[in-house]
């Protein structure tokens, strides 16, 4: 079967569009950047997005995706460069290990996609179910806040754009 | 602890055998700086002017790595995202000390400046050979102006031209003493002691990051190793035929002694059938309960059979007449990493050499290691660390010798990928901790006597890197970790402080600040109730217990004022102070927790933390961050328990952490950073006060005494 990966048309093959499409990302399409933490749904850290909505890869196979687009966190930023949630990141420093921060990001990205201006209620609501060891949560939230107050997002995929340079709304 | 000491604990010394050649003595870490010789080959400035920093620091994220960068950016005058990082390997490093105990800056700052500044006196002088002048007539240009570092008439030359053509590796006779410029705190420095941004941010957020499980090489296969049900549980016979003849199977490696059970297929998604069909059979060996493992060393009980192990502090009489002030028994859990990474190991072998990709905080002690465990010299192994996503204090690399062992098998490369209960039932986790403290206080309201007895797990010896034999052997040996804080800052009278660490049938180990956190616990708990008895206030008893000049009374100080101290509080809003030295570092917080339904929410934790010199700040504040975080998980989410002989936990809903929904609002008041001179670390000594201050206030808050974590488990 085919599946819409970061704007791009991939095939899947026959033995693997039942597997988990964590394992399908990251060993049949070497997109790495969707990390394994526990394969059950509990840590977030294999979130992507499928047509926009943060989804946990671990849990859905390439079956259950079909025809939905699917954005993984090396699909976020767009020609025009980082995702602001990214430059947030950078700016804030966020990151420690880094391991949970694809997760993170793509959760924050689909949040702020849908509601541009969170409150604290709805960060805590969208992203406790991203956990981080190292405890980098309050730059998360400061990271976020200052997302927020910038452009709304500008990921193309999300857009259903077939190509990052599709037409801008 | 020294080699030496060590060695003589053990009996070595008298035999004559030298360190390398002796196959019978057990690897020993290196331990402390690297001499100038072994920097050699630290710093390289390649023909196109890129600079590289073969760094000694295992990389955790951490910020030490960073700040490394920023002395080097300091010395060459180059911008820190002009230089690229090597993780620590032993292909291209000689031995340097593992990366634990908050110790990267305080060992490797010094020597990466120095041969940063030896490396840009080599090339001023081969810009002044190169254009016949005098090296006086070669001046350092601005930093980070145009990406000039001399300036010689009116020519200004980056790296590219100053290296001109030729790789820069310098040796030993050019390394001399030469003026650094990191430190000198009278001169204004561009990168160092700034809030540089870690340049490997970039690749974190575009998801670019490599740790072990992103590794492919051609022909890797895919192997698992199948974790025994117990620890002790013997394995008595594998059945391997129906794996075998599934599409996928590659091979695999049966050892009945060990208790090894590894298969390897030709990808992921087969090697989950292949797993599924082995039969392997177990004997269960000890099914022991919780109750076994807190009877093991329940403090009271080692304390009816006499003295404990180690005496550290033996000069108060214990008289049978005394009046106790405060008598109180604290417990705290077995603890685990629960790093967000699932670990993995890449290795492949060319004839007999072999070489190992996999996280560890300590890439030689790993070779020296798993060489003997593979059967192979030293010369024959080589250990990459990779980036790690976690478990500080927890990596010794095992998964690395599971992939070595299954490639020698397949002769093929092989990764080894751990399970989220893989990491609960084969890491070694923090031990569980149990305190008798009695002290008494004199008639003017001071602490005249203290008797601390702590039992514990082991905590630096650990089964997983030291030979049986050397285990058996630890009694002989101080096990620090067990005891790190518990001989603190305070003037306490006569003191007796005693441990006893025993030897538990679920793997203990290093875990973030060592024993340090249960520690802090229980010795702020009996001065919380020791300020109590003599009616001062908490924060004021600490002061009158410190040396006036002390960084930690310092800390204290500007704790209270920041956060506006006003004494305890109570049902309802708990308010609570700590302090605490890990190492050279002194750290006091105060914690604010409500209780909200029936469970406590913390709201505020301020803190004071001096470690001296601070090359980031921003780094320095991050690990604080991170540090009250993590005590917030010890104080109010998370224990290991056992049943059946087994940690119970298998999955991350088995051992909750905190999540973003928890975080309060933290402050941080670096004590004299940028002015300080002393060096210590910053990654861990947070985890300690503020696990005594958090769970203090958050036992107030519920109204329960603090003397178990997680709070509120069990009433006192």
């Amino acid at each position: 079967m085919k599946l819409t990966i970061n704007g791009r048309s991939v095939n899947v093959p026959d033995a693997l569009t039942e597997s988990p499409l964590l394992w399908v990302l990251r060993e049949q399409l070497e997109l790495t950047g969707t990390r394994y933490g526990c394969g059950v749904g509990v840590c977030g850290a294999c979130t992507i997005h499928v047509d926009g909505v943060a989804t946990r890869a671990c849990q859905l196979t390439p079956a259950q995706v079909g025809t939905a687009r699917v954005t993984t966190i090396e699909g976020l930023a767009s020609a025009d460069g980082l995702h602001p949630v990214q430059r947030a990141w950078i700016e804030h420093g966020v990151a420690q290990c880094g391991f949970c921060q694809s997760g993170q990001i793509m959760s924050a990205s689909a949040l702020l996609a849908r509601t541009p201006a969170p409150t604290d209620g709805d960060i805590d609501a969208a992203m406790s179910g991203n956990l981080c060891r190292c405890g980098t949560y309050p730059r998360i939230r400061r990271a976020i806040r200052h997302a927020s107050m910038r452009e709304p997002s500008t990921d193309a995929a999300t857009r259903g754009d077939e190509t990052p340079e599709g037409d801008k709304r | 602890m020294s080699r030496r000491t060590m060695l003589a604990a053990l009996g070595w010394t008298a035999t004559g055998l030298t360190l390398a050649s002796c196959r019978l003595l057990p690897p020993i870490p290196k331990l402390g700086a690297s001499d100038a010789e072994d920097t050699l080959g630290w710093l390289q400035i390649h023909a196109d002017g890129r600079v590289e920093l073969r760094s000694p620091v295992h990389d955790f994220g951490q910020g030490a790595t960073t700040g490394l960068l920023q002395i080097v950016a300091e010395e060459l005058g180059v911008a820190v995202d002009r230089i690229s990082v090597v993780l620590p390997s032993t292909a291209h490093l000689r031995p340097v000390q593992g990366t634990f105990g908050s110790f990267s800056m305080a060992i490797h700052a010094r020597p990466v400046a120095e041969i940063a500044a030896a490396t840009r006196e080599v090339l001023r002088t081969r810009v002044a050979r190169a254009r016949r002048v005098a090296r006086s007539a070669v001046v350092d240009a601005q930093p980070d102006v145009d990406g000039a570092v001399f300036v010689v008439g009116a020519s200004r030359l980056g790296l590219a031209e100053a290296v001109a053509g030729k790789t820069l590796v310098i040796d030993a006779d050019q390394l001399r003493r030469v003026q650094t410029r990191s430190f000198d705190l009278a001169a204004p420095t561009r990168w160092v002691g700034k809030d540089v941004v870690p340049p490997d941010h970039v690749a974190v957020v575009t998801g670019a990051t490599r740790y072990t499980s992103d590794i492919r090489l051609p022909g890797m296969a895919h192997g698992y190793v199948i974790a025994p049900p117990t620890p002790d549980a013997v394995l008595e016979a594998v059945d391997l035929g129906a794996a075998r003849a599934l599409s996928g199977w590659v091979a695999g490696h049966v050892d009945l002694d060990q208790g090894f059970v590894g298969v390897i297929a030709e990808d992921p998604f087969r090697l989950r059938a292949v797993i599924d069909a082995v039969r392997p059979r177990w004997r269960l060996a000890s099914r022991f309960s919780q109750d076994d493992l807190d009877a093991a060393l329940d403090v009271d009980r080692l304390l009816r059979r006499g003295a404990l192990e180690r005496q550290l502090v033996d000069d108060l009489d214990l008289d049978e007449g005394r009046a106790w002030s405060v008598n109180i028994r604290v417990d705290t859990p077995m603890v685990a990493h629960a790093p967000i990474e699932l670990r993995a190991g890449v290795a492949r072998w060319q004839g007999d050499r072999c070489e190992i990709s996999v996280g560890t905080q300590d890439a030689f002690l790993t070779r020296d290691v798993f060489a003997r465990r593979l059967g192979i010299a030293n010369d024959h192994l080589i250990v990459h660390g990779q980036r790690m996503g976690g478990a500080f204090g927890g990596r010794a690399g095992v998964e690395g010798l599971d992939a070595a062992i299954l490639a020698r098998v397949a002769r093929r490369p092989v990764k080894v990928q751990w399970t989220r209960p893989d990491d609960f039932a084969r890491s070694f986790h923090g031990p569980p901790t149990s305190h008798r403290i009695r002290a008494q206080l004199d008639a003017r309201g001071q602490i005249a006597a203290w008797w601390h007895a702590i039992g514990t797990g082991h905590v630096l010896l650990t089964s997983s890197v030291l030979a049986p034999w050397v285990q058996a052997a630890t009694g002989l040996v101080p096990d620090e970790g067990a005891e790190t804080g518990a001989v603190g800052a305070y003037r306490l009278g006569r003191r007796r402080i005693e441990v006893s660490a025993i030897r538990l049938p679920i793997p203990t180990g290093p875990w973030r600040g060592l024993n340090a956190a249960p520690n802090a616990f229980a010795i702020e708990t009996a001065i919380d109730a020791l300020a109590e008895a003599a009616r001062v206030d908490p924060l004021a008893f600490r002061l009158r217990h410190l040396d006036k000049s002390s960084s930690l009374a310092r800390c204290l100080d500007r704790v209270a004022e920041r956060a506006g101290w006003a004494g305890r509080g109570g049902r309802g809003r708990g308010r609570a102070v700590a302090c605490s030295m890990y190492g050279k570092t002194a750290v006091a917080v105060i914690a604010e927790v409500v209780e909200l339904g029936g469970q406590a929410r913390v709201e505020r934790v301020v803190v004071a933390h001096d470690c001296g010199v601070v090359i980031n700040p921003d780094r320095v504040r991050a690990q604080i961050e991170g540090n009250v975080i993590w005590a917030i998980g010890s104080t109010l989410r998370h224990r290991l328990v056992v049943a059946d002989g087994r940690v119970t936990a298998q999955y991350l809903n088995g051992y909750p952490l905190p999540t973003i929904a928890d975080t309060p609002a933290i402050e941080i008041d670096l004590v004299d950073a940028g002015r300080g001179t002393a060096w210590s670390g910053a990654g861990e000594p947070t985890v300690a006060a503020a696990t005594a201050a958090i769970a203090s206030a958050a036992a107030q808050a519920l109204g329960v005494a603090p003397r178990a974590l997680p709070v509120a488990w069990r009433n006192a």
